[in-house]
Order: structure tokens, then C-alpha cells, then sequence
């Protein structure tokens, strides 16, 4: 009889050891999950990108109120080297995309200066104006500027990042 | 006889503790789960959503159109807000 209770009190010990080992390894994996939900989703700063891309090509055709003439202008027709405006992509022109127009104030509808750079299949992209991890992203702002001659402009700068794979 | 029916009834009323502390930490764990899940969303940050204006104009843009209004001694000024307001939020 002793020796019955002895087994049947292994037994529990036995059990009781399972149930604590399973409920270690739920806890566990409770906490790999959280920290696996959590950090398996990257910051998405693509939107912040877009704003400090337009904010850099705004500061490099505009300084001061003025537009810089000597990189584009709506009366002699210039090649807009965007080399000079000190943005380095460090190999990742696939990633961006960037478009410049500059509207006079008496006729919005045809802008007098049009340039774009970058990868051109995001400007499609991100005309479907929907808001995903999967899609590129960007933003579309507009300032005012003047000339030389104090003629009034409009310029309207689009930029759009993809780094679908890699946003940090 | 006696003695195992006593028995018994001190091991329901021990599996019936630790059954509840079984419930008691899952439940804690999927609460946690999902206020993780609910955290990582909050990494998504979409100023096409933000409802403020003040944080969907850059400030960089406003000053360069303001030190333009200035230049420009404020000539069509109102026209030119209402266009940049209006392009601004489309």
C-alpha cells in the first residue's frame, strides 16, 4: 500500500512538472510573439522621406524667395542637374522619384518649366492615391517663388519613395 | 475508501486553482499579443491621414512663400494663398 502511494505521488510530481514545463514554454512564446509582432514591423517614415525630399529640392530652387536662375528658369530653357542640389541617393535612384513644375501666375493650367527625375513608373504608383505598406508613397506640395524680374511663380514638387522592402 | 474520496476532492479543488491560473496567464498573454499588435501599427506614419493642418504644411515651404510675399511687397497676395491652399490640400 505504501509503496502504491509512493508511485502514485511520482506520478503527480510528474504531471505537475509537464504542466509547469508547458506553461514555461507558452510564457515564452508569448514573449518571442510580442517582441516577434512588434519589431517585425519596421517604421514606416516613407511620408517623412517624400516631405524632406520636396524641403531639399525646394532649398535648391528656391533661396531667399528667389528662384536660382541658374538652375532653372521658365524663360531660357536649362537642363535641371539635380547634381547640384547636393542630394546624394547613395545608389538608390530606383527608389525615388521627384518632379518639378513651375506655373506663372497667369496661366495655371500649363506649367512653363516641367522636370522629372528619378524612376518614372512610381509617379503611377503613387497616383493611385492609396496609403499601403506595398505601395510607394509621397507627397505633392506647392510654394511661391518669384524671379529676378519679380515675376510670380508657382512651383509644385512631387516626390515619391518606393523602399517597399526596406523602409527603416 | 474514505480516505481516497478525500483525497480526490483535494485534487479537483487543486486542479480547479491551477486550471484558473492556466486561464489567467493565457488570457494575459493574448491581452499583451495584441496591445503589441496595436503598438507596431503606430509605426506606420501617414501624414495623407494626419487630421491637423498644422503638420500637413511644411514649414520650410510656408517661410520661402512668405519671404516671396515680402519681396513682392504682398502684390496678389490672397490669390496666390487660396491657389497654394487649395493645391496643397488636393
Amino acid at each position: 500500500m505504501a509503496t502504491n502511494n509512493f508511485f502514485k505521488n511520482k506520478n503527480g510530481e510528474e504531471v505537475l512538472s509537464l504542466y509547469w514545463f508547458a506553461i514555461i514554454l507558452i510564457v515564452a512564446g508569448g514573449i518571442v510573439g510580442m517582441v516577434f509582432v512588434f519589431y517585425g514591423n519596421p517604421y514606416d517614415v516613407r511620408d517623412i522621406e517624400a516631405n524632406l525630399l520636396i524641403d531639399k529640392i525646394a532649398d535648391c530652387i528656391s533661396y531667399r524667395g528667389k528662384i536660382n536662375e541658374n538652375l532653372i528658369s521658365c524663360n531660357d530653357v536649362k537642363e535641371f542637374d539635380f547634381s547640384q542640389c547636393h542630394l546624394n541617393f547613395d545608389g538608390e535612384e530606383e527608389e525615388f522619384f521627384y518632379k518639378v513644375k513651375i506655373y506663372q501666375l497667369e496661366d495655371l493650367e500649363n506649367p512653363c518649366f516641367e522636370k522629372n527625375g528619378g524612376n518614372l513608373n512610381l509617379e503611377a504608383s503613387y497616383a493611385i492615391n492609396e496609403f499601403s505598406e506595398n505601395l510607394p508613397t509621397g507627397a505633392e506640395k506647392s510654394f511661391y517663388s518669384l524671379d529676378n524680374m519679380e515675376n510670380q511663380y508657382i512651383i509644385k514638387i512631387l516626390a515619391v519613395v518606393r523602399k517597399i522592402k526596406q523602409n527603416v | 475508501m474514505y480516505r481516497n474520496i478525500l483525497n480526490k476532492k483535494a485534487a479537483i479543488g487543486e486542479t480547479i486553482t491551477w486550471t484558473v491560473a492556466t486561464i489567467i496567464i493565457i488570457g494575459a498573454l493574448i491581452i499583451f499579443l495584441v496591445l503589441s499588435s496595436l503598438l507596431a501599427k503606430v509605426k506606420l506614419i501617414n501624414f495623407r491621414e494626419v487630421k491637423s493642418d498644422v503638420e500637413k504644411e511644411s514649414p520650410v515651404l510656408t517661410m520661402k512663400t512668405s519671404i516671396s510675399h515680402d519681396i513682392a511687397d504682398e502684390r496678389n497676395k490672397t490669390q496666390i494663398d487660396n491657389i497654394l491652399e487649395e493645391w496643397n490640400n488636393e
